[in-house]
This record gives C-alpha cells, sequence and structure tokens, in this order.
C-alpha cells in the first residue's frame, strides 16, 4: 500500500499531503528518492520510528514477555481492525475537506439494529443466516445515515462538523431509545465464535475483513478517477465544479463510505463481546481524526495519506496496550496521542516557515 | 462562415439587478470575438452562462445548433474555457489539473486510470505551448508561479476545446513572452476552426488579435464591429460610456 499522493521530487518542504503542509503530493508522482534527509523528514517514517521506539520501551518495561505475549499481540490486531477502518474513513472524509464526527454513534446504531434483528431472527433462522442479515443490516444502517450526513453536506450545504455533530447526538439517542438505555445480549454465539474470535492463517478474522476493505477502499482511491475528483474536491470544490465533477455526489459518497464503514465496525464490535457497547465509543470519531492528522493526512482537504493513517491509527493502540501491560493508567494513552498530534502538526507548521 | 455559437435574446438577473439583458451573439468556426466592457458590464457573468455555469433566464445559448444549459453540455459540446480565477486545484499536479474531469482510463469493468498515457500527453500539451520553465508535469499546482498557472489553464482549455474556447483574462498574470505564446496558441486554435471568446483589458493586443470586438455597457451589447482601424481611445470611450 502507497501513499495517495506522493512527493514531488525537487521539494524538499514537508512530506505530507494536503494544505497544512503544503502544496501537497500530486498522485501522479511516484518516483521517489529514498535518503535519510527524506526519511526523517517523512510522516510515515517518524511515526513507524515513534512507534517501534514504543514497542521496544514497552517490551522492556514488561520484561520482555508481557508486551510481545500472543494474547496480548493478537488484541492489538483485533482492536486495529475497527480503529484503522474508521481512521481510513476518516482520512478520506478529511481529503475532500470534510469531517465526520458521528462516527462513534453511528458503529453503536448500527450494532443494536443490526444485534436486535440477529436476536429476532435466532429462534427461527439458522444462524449463518441471522447473522449474515445481521451484517447488511448493520451496513445499510450506516449507509443510511451516510446518505442523510452526504445530503444535509454535500447538497444543503451544511457544515460537516454541524451536520455530523448532530448526528452524533440523533444516531446516538435512537440507539438509546431502541434499547431503553441498555446493552443487547443473546446474539448467536456463532458469531462471535465463527468470526470475532476466529483466525485464519492466526490472523484475526475481523483484522483480515479490514484489510480488504481497507484495500478495496485504497485500490479505488488511488487507481480509478474517484480519488482524483475526491482530493479535487478537497483541494478547490468551484475548480472541481467547473471542469464537471458532480462535487456535491462526491461529498455525499465520502459519507456513505465513512458511515458503511462504521456499519462494519459495528458488526466487528458485535462480533468481539457478543453485545453491544451503548455507552462505549464516544473517542471513537477523534481517535480517527487523530490517526489521520498523526499520519500526514490535512483536515482541510485536498491529501491523503493512507500508511500514514494506518501507522497513525495504530499509534493509540500500542500506547494503550503498553500502558495498560506497564500498570500506568490507560487514560494516559489519551494524553500521550493527544501530545503526540500537537507535536506533528506543530512540526508541519514549523517546516513551512 | 459556419456559425459554431449562437447567444439569443439573453437576459440574466441576479435578484433586482439586472445583469444582462438582450443579448444577442454569434462566433463563426475560427472567428476571433473579444467582448470589452467596464467593470459591471457583465463580460463575467456572460463568460459564465456561455460555459454553462450559470442559468439564464431568459435566451438561448447553442453550440453547433445544440443548447447549453449546464457545465455538462458544455463538455460534451467541446467548450473549453480558461476562468479568470483559472479553476485549478492546488494540490494536484499539472497531469492531474490538465485532465480533471476528463481522465484518461483504460481496463475493463473498473475502469483504471492510464497515468503514463495523461503524463505523456499533458508534457506535450506543455511543450506545445513552449512553456521551458514547466517540464516536471508532476508538480502539484500550488508550487507553479502564477504565470505557469496561467499558461496551466489555457493548456487545458485547449486540450478540451473542440468547437468554442472561452478564455476570460487569459494573459493577465503573465510577462511579455508568456503573453506572446498565449496569443499564439489562441491564434493556432482559430486556426484550426475553434470558436474563440476573449475577455481581456489588453486593448492593444485584442485589436491585433481579434477579428471582431463586441463591447457591452449595462448589461446588454452596444457594439459589434470589425476591429479594423480602431484605436484604443476609441474603444475605451466606448466601453466607459463617456463620449
Amino acid at each position: 500500500m502507497e501513499t495517495t499522493q506522493t512527493k514531488p521530487v525537487v521539494t524538499a518542504g514537508p512530506k505530507e499531503t494536503g494544505k497544512a503542509s503544503g502544496a501537497g503530493k500530486p498522485a501522479a508522482a511516484r518516483g521517489r528518492r529514498l535518503s535519510v534527509t527524506s526519511l526523517l523528514g517523512n510522516r510515515v517514517a517518524q511515526v513507524l520510528t515513534v512507534e517501534i521506539a514504543l514497542i521496544i520501551m514497552f517490551g522492556f518495561l514488561s520484561g520482555g514477555t508481557a508486551f510481545f505475549s500472543d494474547t496480548n499481540v493478537r488484541n492489538m490486531i483485533l482492536t486495529a481492525a475497527q480503529v484503522v477502518l474508521l481512521g481510513v474513513a476518516q482520512a478520506i472524509l478529511m481529503s475532500a475537506g470534510q469531517i465526520d464526527i458521528s462516527q462513534g454513534a453511528v458503529v453503536i446504531l448500527s450494532s443494536v439494529f443490526g444485534g436486535k434483528v440477529m436476536i429476532a431472527m435466532s429462534g427461527s433462522a439458522p444462524e449463518a443466516v441471522a447473522i449474515t442479515v445481521g451484517l447488511l443490516v448493520c451496513v445499510v444502517t450506516g449507509i443510511t445515515v451516510g446518505l442523510i450526513n452526504g445530503f444535509l453536506v454535500g447538497r444543503m450545504g451544511i457544515n460537516s462538523l454541524v451536520a455530523t455533530l448532530g448526528m452524533l447526538s440523533v444516531a446516538s439517542g435512537v440507539a438509546a431509545v431502541v434499547t431503553k438505555g441498555t446493552n443487547i445480549f443473546g446474539l448467536p454465539s456463532g458469531l462471535q465464535s465463527g468470526f470475532g474470535f476466529a483466525q485464519i492463517a492466526g490472523i484475526p478474522a475481523p483484522t483480515l475483513l479490514m484489510a480488504v476493505v481497507v484495500g478495496v477502499i485504497w485500490y479505488f482511491y488511488r487507481r480509478t478517477s474517484w480519488g482524483t475528483h475526491v482530493l479535487a474536491v478537497g483541494s478547490n470544490r468551484l475548480a472541481a465544479s467547473r471542469v464537471g465533477i458532480p462535487t456535491a455526489r462526491k461529498i455525499a459518497g465520502v459519507f456513505v463510505l465513512s458511515a458503511f464503514v462504521c456499519g462494519i465496525s459495528g458488526f466487528i464490535d458485535l462480533a468481539r463481546y457478543s453485545t453491544t457497547d451503548i455507552s462505549g465509543h464516544t473517542n471513537d470519531a477523534m481517535a480517527s481524526i487523530a490517526g489521520a492528522l498523526i499520519g500526514g493526512t490535512s483536515l482541510t482537504g485536498g491529501g491523503i495519506s493512507f500508511v500514514g493513517t494506518i501507522a497513525g491509527s495504530l499509534l493509540a493502540i500500542i500506547l494503550q496496550s503498553g500502558l495498560v501491560i506497564i500498570n500506568l493508567s490507560p487514560f494516559y494513552q489519551t494524553i500521550a496521542v493527544g501530545v503526540l498530534l500537537i507535536i506533528a502538526v506543530s512540526l508541519d507548521k514549523l517546516r513551512r516557515r | 462562415m459556419t456559425e459554431v455559437l449562437l447567444i439569443r435574446d439573453l437576459g440574466k438577473r441576479f435578484g433586482g439587478v439586472t445583469a444582462l439583458h438582450n443579448v444577442n451573439l454569434s462566433v463563426g468556426e475560427g472567428e476571433i470575438v473579444s467582448l470589452l466592457g467596464d467593470n459591471g458590464a457583465g463580460k463575467s457573468t456572460l463568460m459564465n452562462v456561455i460555459c454553462g455555469a450559470v442559468r439564464a433566464d431568459e435566451g438561448s445559448v447553442t453550440v453547433d445548433g445544440e443548447e447549453l444549459t449546464s457545465l455538462t453540455d458544455a463538455k460534451r459540446l467541446g467548450v473549453g474555457v480558461v476562468y479568470q480565477d483559472l479553476a485549478l486545484a492546488p494540490h494536484l499536479s499539472v497531469t492531474e489539473n490538465l485532465f480533471l474531469g476528463n481522465e484518461h482510463t483504460h481496463g475493463w469493468g473498473i475502469r483504471r486510470l492510464n497515468r503514463k498515457r495523461m503524463a505523456k500527453e499533458a508534457r506535450d500539451a506543455i511543450e506545445a505551448l513552449g512553456i521551458s520553465t514547466l517540464r516536471d508535469v508532476r508538480l502539484p499546482v500550488g508550487r507553479l508561479s502564477g504565470g505557469q498557472r496561467q499558461v496551466l489553464a489555457v493548456a487545458r482549455a485547449m486540450n478540451w476545446a473542440k468547437r468554442v474556447i472561452l478564455l476570460d483574462e487569459p494573459t493577465a498574470a503573465l510577462g511579455p513572452k508568456q503573453v506572446g505564446i498565449v496569443l499564439d496558441s489562441i491564434r493556432k486554435a482559430a486556426d484550426q476552426g475553434i470558436g474563440v471568446i476573449l475577455v481581456s483589458h489588453d486593448i492593444p493586443n485584442v485589436l491585433k488579435l481579434s477579428h471582431r470586438i463586441v463591447i457591452l455597457r449595462h448589461g446588454t451589447v452596444i457594439e459589434d464591429v470589425r476591429p479594423d482601424g480602431r484605436t484604443v481611445a476609441e474603444v475605451v470611450t466606448k466601453m466607459v460610456g463617456d463620449e
């Protein structure tokens, strides 16, 4: 996997895409010279360096066994399934100059609807059918919310922060009304054993699902004109519309994609825990925004880094896991991610001066 | 001369303000028509209506007899435009901007971008305009100079235009050498049978280049004449209405 836009070889400035870091890296510029200087200035390399340092540190502090234990590594990989999915969806929205802070609420809402349907079907339909229908309901719930967000932002011209703030409240409210504020139980047991805890070639099934979804999204973004058009909308919406790109439809499309991914994430949630998490997911959107930003995707559109977003998303997982293992409160993770986010954005600012 | 663009009884209002009224204009194949007028005369509104960015309240715009009412129509009918603000995406490369909305794709089913072909054609298009300073078509447009951006916008419009090209101040940010290159390109486009509408404040060059000059005042055409023998002072007097 590669960044959607790469650095033009003539430049020596910031390496990341987007307005926040200069003019961004055009998708056509695939050639890249590797040197120590370019690596040091490359956001992905920076984030990976921090991650390797953290892994070594946590490995050392945990006595070399706990952090690298099979269970912990598997848990981190499993957690990555949802975090990376949401991070990539958020990065694509950001590349179009948009943002979706309703992601966590959509994860909850889709898991509630999907879970309810699975429970309702459990007695009357084969388990596999109930689970498949549940997955479809999760995804359709997400897509429906995405269509509403997309209409509000793309067609009505409402600021995406405001529209998705409203949706955050509506979706979490609907989920609470439907469940009367309590988590739902009694999901088909095969959901957890057959998917949530299942492994294929030693890799958790949800993580494989995430890899496939991200791979497909990356392919379409990088290889078809869709990605270029989304970037153009984020870079200069008026210019994009003047060349005949249906900008409202492109914006609606990225919101649908984000919410579709939230639907999948909601299904993974059900499969992992065999219940919903009504009061959880409050930080999902903030985590996905932070992951994308740390990875080098600009908040103001026109640029994206897929690899950077994945690396940025993994940072929070490594921190959380490591802090728990060395017996520090996981609450320090949010502080650490915040500090790293501020450092990353500040470095970009300084470099551009 | 075959008419390629025909404007009939065009009118456009913005709220209580009449921007255009009763505008009639035609452009023939290979003809260069310059629109002149003082600020607020309606030149940009007329350009926006012709390129389909703004819908007229009255009248019609046709290209080769087919009505043009949207940007999609303009694209389909082979109308290329250089906007005053250039309409470029600063984060995208020269190539991506040149083909934006008109990308070359290949393959069956899911059409994949043909980046190699686009890069080659972008280099050819830039070379054809003789811009030696813009060799790397992978550069993001945000890193180009004002003049380079202007040339890119012209190259894009030339690339797209099959029947009509509209140029709104295409030489505004250019140095003398680049102005010459752009004016040559306009002549070449006209020689190929493309109808040209030019909006420019560079009246000396407009008088040299144009086959006809059309003067707008208060949203309507007050003069549509050949430029032969006209002086800059006469044209300016007509434009501002201080006779």
